[in-house]
């Protein structure tokens, strides 16, 4: 049953991945982010927690009419969040399967398993991964703008409302 | 180039990430290599950083040595807490750490042959380096793909639906396991099981027909020159002398079948095994101490396990161990089948799973035995995915670790490995000039061990190799770097 507070979902199946290690300071803020989201999505949506991508994670994005990957980004300002749309790697691309991105893995959905699920990626700028297990404040800041950026996306992921504070890819599916 | 001169060929780094590697290969004055050594050179002293800490920890520590396979440190971790506090763990709690155990050594399996070593396998040793990896697997046969994905990822679910987690799940402790199996999480393994067989089973099907491991099959050069060569081979065994990966007493055996040493408790492996260190490697050199060192040279691992075993025990796994044994008249030597068996063991890990999880006794929810430490000591061993994993601590009065001994499976393939290394350059390196196929030669020998330092032999297809041929002098004479 839907809560109140659940935001609608518009895919029948949505699975929604925080990548990072909660020991290593800002690096753990996409589990926050998880967190966060608890108790505001509905039941078709799947909030996982993944030290890191897998090409096993081909077969869930296989089942699933929409991924999100949530993840610390040291490219972004600190407390900066940025989504954007994710799409196939082409093949002739040379992944590092030890780590592979998410467009990788949508690569391996769709040759593997004939599957294209709309995929975004929310960034979050982070800048200290010294600290075993707290947030910086930036990225602590930045945890419910995440979790609403997810939000927006769940809620609409051909053309997302961006909330307030976050930099959104313009819709165009 | 002047040839009369010894030389030096390095291959460093074979690793990128969690653990780095160095080969090198010391050429003759006619470029032809005469002797190898495969390094380790990255310290990290978790045996030093555990003094001091409660032997509780132990497990959740010495679990931070490897992201691939944690749960074999867990296992052993724990089983050397449960003899500190001299406990008897309950039957449920066993049955449940070998269940988890075998999920850990499928999903390690499967990530090896599957992910590392098939695309070698499927596209040849020689073929372009930008295509040995998923999607080159992907692109010939994408079955064998989404076999090996379903079987890494059913392991991994397992771990995860028992643990919690699929990393480092805190769910294996002193005395037993933290909490009982539901009933959500039998029913999800006793579904899972079937489809998993089947896909180990057409793996194994086309492992057979492509690799062709007992006829004049494509890898006929590879199988004669990857680690072929007599040696022990150490283990695990039950009361039957059948496979045994939680519980059982060690067995070693020579090269020609006989068996060396049998039923020795893993208390004893102080008295039978011993520790070198080269000055050129992290990594130690354990050996059979009788025949000193290097003689004393073994492997273990699942091409051992399966040498030593007098059977698996389960009815599938013991018809594939039963096409194994034609590969030689005796113990298999080469270590390239270390594939091979690896696709027999998860056969057998699943046929095990599917018999301990159905099992009654595993559903009670007495699951942990709670004690101090009455004991100053305690040793745990488990079967890892590579082989035979050893913990030992020595506390004080206040169960506080004084002092910490780890040997891995790693460990114990290090002169093996060595060897190994030699052996394929010998045959196909040709010092005078680099070519793409040595390297990657080179590399699957390694590869083939599944070496737990061993981010780099994941990279398969684009591990950062460089390689450089030196001579005498220090002199550049050639140079290949790839990745």
């Amino acid at each position: 049953m839907t809560s109140k507070s659940e935001t609608e979902t518009a895919v029948a199946r949505a699975l929604v991945i925080g990548v990072g290690s909660t020991l290593r300071g800002d690096d753990g803020v996409a589990s926050a982010v998880l967190d966060a989201l608890q108790g505001q999505v509905g039941p078709a949506v799947t909030l996982t927690a993944r030290h890191q991508l897998t090409p096993e994670l081909s077969s869930d994005l296989a089942e699933t009419n929409l991924a999100i990957l949530v993840d610390a980004d040291l490219n972004l300002p600190p407390g900066v969040v940025a989504a954007r749309r994710v799409l196939p790697n082409p093949r002739e691309a040379r992944p590092d399967w030890h780590a592979p991105s998410l467009a990788d893995c949508l690569a391996l959905a769709l040759g593997l398993y004939s599957a294209k699920p709309d995929a975004w990626q929310v960034g979050v700028g982070v800048q200290d991964f010294d600290a075993p297990d707290a947030l910086s404040a930036a990225a602590r800041n930045a945890v419910p703008l995440a979790a609403g950026a997810v939000l927006a996306i769940l809620a609409s992921p051909t053309g997302p409302e961006w909330p307030p504070g976050v930099t959104g890819e313009a819709s165009g599916a | 180039m002047t040839q009369t001169a010894t030389r030096t060929l390095e291959i460093y780094p074979v690793t990128r990430i969690e653990g780095h590697g160095k080969v090198t290969l010391h050429l003759n004055e006619h470029g032809k290599v005469e002797n190898a050594t495969f390094a380790v050179t990255q310290f990290r002293g978790f045996e030093r950083f555990a003094q001091g800490r409660p032997f509780t920890e132990m497990p959740s520590l010495t679990a931070r040595t490897c992201g691939i396979c944690p749960v074999s440190h867990l296992i052993a971790a724990s089983k050397a807490c449960d003899d500190i506090m001299a406990v008897a763990i309950p039957d449920a709690a066993k049955n449940l750490r070998r269940i988890v155990n075998l999920a850990q050594l499928m999903q390690s399996h499967a990530l090896a042959f599957f992910y590392l070593s098939s695309p070698d396998l499927l596209l040849g040793m020689d073929s372009d380096p930008a295509a040995r990896n998923l999607f080159g697997v992907l692109s010939e046969n994408p079955n064998l793909a989404r076999d090996g994905i379903s079987l890494r990822k059913f392991g991994q679910s397992i771990i995860e639906q028992l643990g919690g987690k699929r990393i480092h799940p805190s769910w294996i402790v002193p005395g037993g396991v933290a909490s009982p199996m539901t009933l959500e999480t039998r029913t999800f393994i006793l579904d899972g099981v079937g489809p998993a067989k089947a896909a180990v089973l057409r793996s194994l099907e086309w492992y057979k027909q492509a690799v062709d491991p007992l006829g004049d099959g494509p890898f006929s050069a590879e199988a004669a020159s990857f680690g072929n060569f007599e040696s022990l081979f150490m283990g695990m065994v039950d009361e039957n002398g059948n496979l045994e990966h939680y519980d059982g007493l060690l067995r070693m055996i020579d090269a020609h079948g006989a068996i060396v040493e049998d039923g020795f408790d893993v208390h004893e492996y102080g008295v039978k095994l011993a520790e070198r260190v080269e000055p050129f490697s992290y990594l130690k050199s354990p050996y059979y101490q009788p025949l000193g060192y290097p003689g004393g040279m073994y492997r273990v691992g699942p091409l051992a396990r399966l040498n030593i075993a007098r059977a698996c025990g389960t009815p599938m796994a013991d018809r594939e161990l039963e096409f194994f044994r034609q590969l030689a008249n005796g113990p298999v030597l080469g270590s390239f089948h270390y594939h091979h068996a690896r696709l027999i063991e998860i056969l057998y890990a699943l046929e095990r799973i599917e018999e301990l999880a159905a099992d009654p006794v595993t559903g009670s929810r007495r699951v942990r035995a709670e004690a101090g430490p009455n004991r100053s000591s305690g040793i745990g061993a488990a079967e890892a995915p590579r082989g035979t994993l050893i913990h030992e601590y020595a506390v004080d009065e206040n169960g506080l670790v004084t002092s910490a001994n780890m040997i891995i499976a790693t460990g114990h393939n290090n002169l093996a490995l060595n060897e190994s290394v030699k052996q394929v350059a010998q045959r196909f390196v040709d010092g005078s000039h680099i070519q793409e196929g040595m390297l990657n030669r080179v590399e699957a020998v390694v590869r083939a061990y599944d070496p737990c330092l061993s981010c780099s032999t994941h990279a398969v297809g684009k591990m950062p190799l460089r390689v450089t041929l030196l001579d005498a002098s220090g002199a550049i004479l050639d140079e290949a770097t790839r990745g």
